[in-house]
């Protein structure tokens, strides 16, 4: 039966990601704008010159032809090279995720270590003065524009008070050789400990801490509303009035018995703002604050008309969300062992 | 006495439900409670337990049970007597136990409350002594089920385990059977009657089968619409009802003392009015057979012979 499961996942993953493919191939084919024209300049171009290029980017042949040179060329885990820059475009790519991720997984940590916890607050003391509190500063959390959320933590931080950076994910002072490429640890490899003691780490937890709210502000506020419904499902439970029955403290039945169950759907959506939070919080949060990650790479490279590139970078989102789905399925498992069951009749 | 009861009102909302209960359950005792669905039986129970739900709220004049004033106890004398000398089983054993925690968490959880400073270990063989106790074989791999893999009677007895965990001195049973199988409902019933005779515990037994409360209560209290309407000896009681809502609930029982079932069952003609509408007079008065012009002034407790317990709310 787990096997017959398993390959029912493989076969739709491989669906998937062939959908992704089409689309990430197609679309920006469809958009306007040429690459050619933009490498070459667009005005007073020679039509010679111009065919050359095209063929040199291989851009001449029948559009089915392209494609299936690029699926042909994506299974041997080629993706091509980028137009602008002529480096592996799976290299660029590689090289900037780090960042991304790093920024990602912060701001989703501080959403979930100050977002669950308000929502269960609120599920418990429901139509309190602080469930009415944590529900009127989530809906402000949720409906601010990250753009100019960015911009008003720059002034006030940054400008006004002057105690974080910018932009960038270090000072410049510091040089840093790339390990893992996650800022946090890298500066903690004891050849930069030794160098610079901690300042260097100081400095990257300074520079993370503004993009990493900015992100953080609509996930939290996710959170904390489903979080808070959720519990308050829950705890109308059986099995709550159950554990209540047995005479257990109030923090007990809370957090053992009904939080635990809770966390499903709290997951669920963990996960998906978890994808959305990377990525597309990454295009405009990392763009306000100039972090070199994938998300502003991307924007650039749409810019530029850099398909390779344009298609690389999303058919490696549609294997990063894939990845994730897969990963919340083990965790729903590992929480509560009837979904297993549920799911396989 | 166990527990000890007088003129509990309990209030949805402001509005009244339940009103003026006076009861009482003696050490060993088992009391039957019986009645419709919504006849407010559920509700006293969760007043008994302090864990009426938010808007429900519960007034008396004396409600005390092993020892301690109800009316008087803050959150952490609940608390010791819940898991202490009070405990209570429920009508829906699969949806009653937690289903992301084994049975041996859930179980110890409870031999913890009890005893506090056990060890992991002793807690453990407790538990296993406890699933013993209730007829759980396999009790070691039993431990580290899941609720889903249990069936229906198997989860009841485990949450009677629970229950039992403490030694209480009154244990409330909320429909323990009413989810189950008929023979399973057998076996649970008997299960609870040895349990009973051991530790000589007493027992509130509240059913809406009547059936159910004849096999294992020594005395029974019909409810009607958040009002006791009869009350005595089992025996006597069901085998000549003076109420005529007690009446009708007995007529109701198909096959009753071994007759071959009608064809038709019998029933009470029309439903229950809701527990918070106020009427004038009697509540049955609506869907009795025998009304008067008596039935209009609100009926009280009476005693229906003299030398016996047995009361009823009917003039008849």
């Amino acid at each position: 039966m787990l096997r017959t499961i398993g390959l029912r996942r493989l076969l739709e993953v491989a669906t998937t990601l062939l959908g992704v493919s089409l689309l990430a191939f197609f679309l920006i084919r469809v958009a306007p704008g040429d690459p050619v024209l933009l490498l070459i300049g667009e005005r007073g171009s020679d039509p010679e010159q111009y065919r050359e290029m095209a063929a040199h980017l291989g851009l001449e042949q029948p559009l089915i032809a392209q494609y299936l040179q690029f699926v042909a060329n994506a299974l041997q885990g080629n993706l091509g090279v980028s137009v602008v820059s002529q480096q592996s475009v799976i290299e660029e790519l590689l090289a900037r995720w780090p960042a991304t991720i790093e920024l990602g997984v912060s701001a989703l940590l501080i959403a979930c270590v100050l977002g669950i916890p308000a929502g269960v607050i609120a599920a418990v003391y429901r139509n309190s003065v602080a469930d009415f509190l944590i529900m009127t500063v989530s809906i402000f959390g949720y409906s601010i524009p990250v753009f100019w959320w960015g911009l008003v933590l720059i002034l006030c931080f940054s400008i006004g008070l002057d105690i974080t950076p910018v932009a960038g994910r270090i000072d410049i002072l510091y040089d840093i050789a790339p390990i893992t490429g996650f800022m946090l640890v890298d500066t903690l490899a004891p050849q930069v400990v030794q160098e610079y003691g901690f300042s260097a780490f100081g400095s990257a937890l300074a520079h993370l801490a503004l993009p990493a709210l900015t992100m953080a502000t609509i996930p939290l506020a996710v959170f904390a509303r489903t979080t808070r419904s959720s519990m308050l499902e829950v705890l109308s439970e059986d099995y709550v009035r159950t554990a209540r029955a047995k005479g257990l403290s109030e923090f007990w039945v809370i957090w053992r018995h009904a939080f635990r169950n809770a966390l499903i759907p709290i997951i669920t959506v963990g996960g998906v703002l978890f994808v959305t939070t990377v990525i597309t919080g990454a295009i405009l949060t990392e763009t306000i604050f100039a972090w070199p990650g994938v998300g502003r790479y991307i924007v650039n490279s749409v810019y530029a008309r850099d398909y390779p590139v344009i298609q690389a970078s999303i058919l490696l989102i549609g294997i990063f969300v894939v990845l994730v789905n897969g990963l919340i399925e083990c965790v729903y498992r590992a929480i509560n062992p009837a979904v297993g069951r549920d799911s396989a009749n | 006495m166990i527990l000890s009861v007088k003129n509990l009102c309990i209030a949805i909302d402001g509005k009244p439900a339940v009103r003026d209960l006076t009861f009482s359950v003696a050490a060993g005792e088992v009391l039957g409670v019986v009645g419709e669905s919504g006849c407010g039986k559920s509700m006293v129970n969760m007043a008994l337990m302090g864990l009426l739900p938010d808007g429900v709220s519960a007034s008396a004049e004396r409600m005390e049970a092993c020892g301690i004033d109800l009316l008087r106890a803050r959150s952490r004398d609940w608390r010791a007597l819940r898991g202490g000398n009070m405990a209570m089983i429920f009508q829906n054993p699969m949806s009653a136990l937690n289903p992301c925690l084994t049975i041996e968490r859930q179980l110890t959880e409870s031999v913890l409350h009890t005893h506090g400073g056990m060890s992991r270990a002793s807690a453990r063989a407790e538990a296993l002594r406890l699933l013993d106790r209730v007829g759980i074989a396999h009790a070691s791999a039993r431990l580290k089920s899941y609720p889903h893999e249990l069936s229906g009677g198997m989860a009841q007895r485990i949450m009677i385990a629970m229950a039992v965990a403490s030694a209480p001195q009154l244990l409330i049973a909320d429909e323990p059977t009413t989810a189950l199988d008929v023979t399973v409902q057998a076996q649970i019933l008997q299960l609870l009657e040895e349990i009973r005779q051991d530790t000589g515990m007493a027992m509130m037994m509240v059913s809406h089968d009547i059936g159910v409360i004849e096999q294992c209560a020594h005395r029974v209290q019909v409810m009607y619409s958040g009002q006791i309407v009869e009350s005595g000896n089992v025996g006597e009681v069901i085998a000549s009802p003076r109420h005529p809502y007690t009446r009708g609930l007995v007529a109701a029982q198909p096959g009753r003392n071994g007759q071959r079932p009608k064809s038709r069952l019998t029933t009470i003609d029309g439903s229950v009015i809701p527990i918070t509408e106020e009427v004038e007079g009697c509540r049955f008065r609506s869907r009795c057979s025998r009304t008067d012009h008596h039935c209009v002034q609100p009926p009280t407790m009476q005693r229906t012979e003299a030398n016996s317990h047995r009361e009823s709310r009917c003039h008849w």
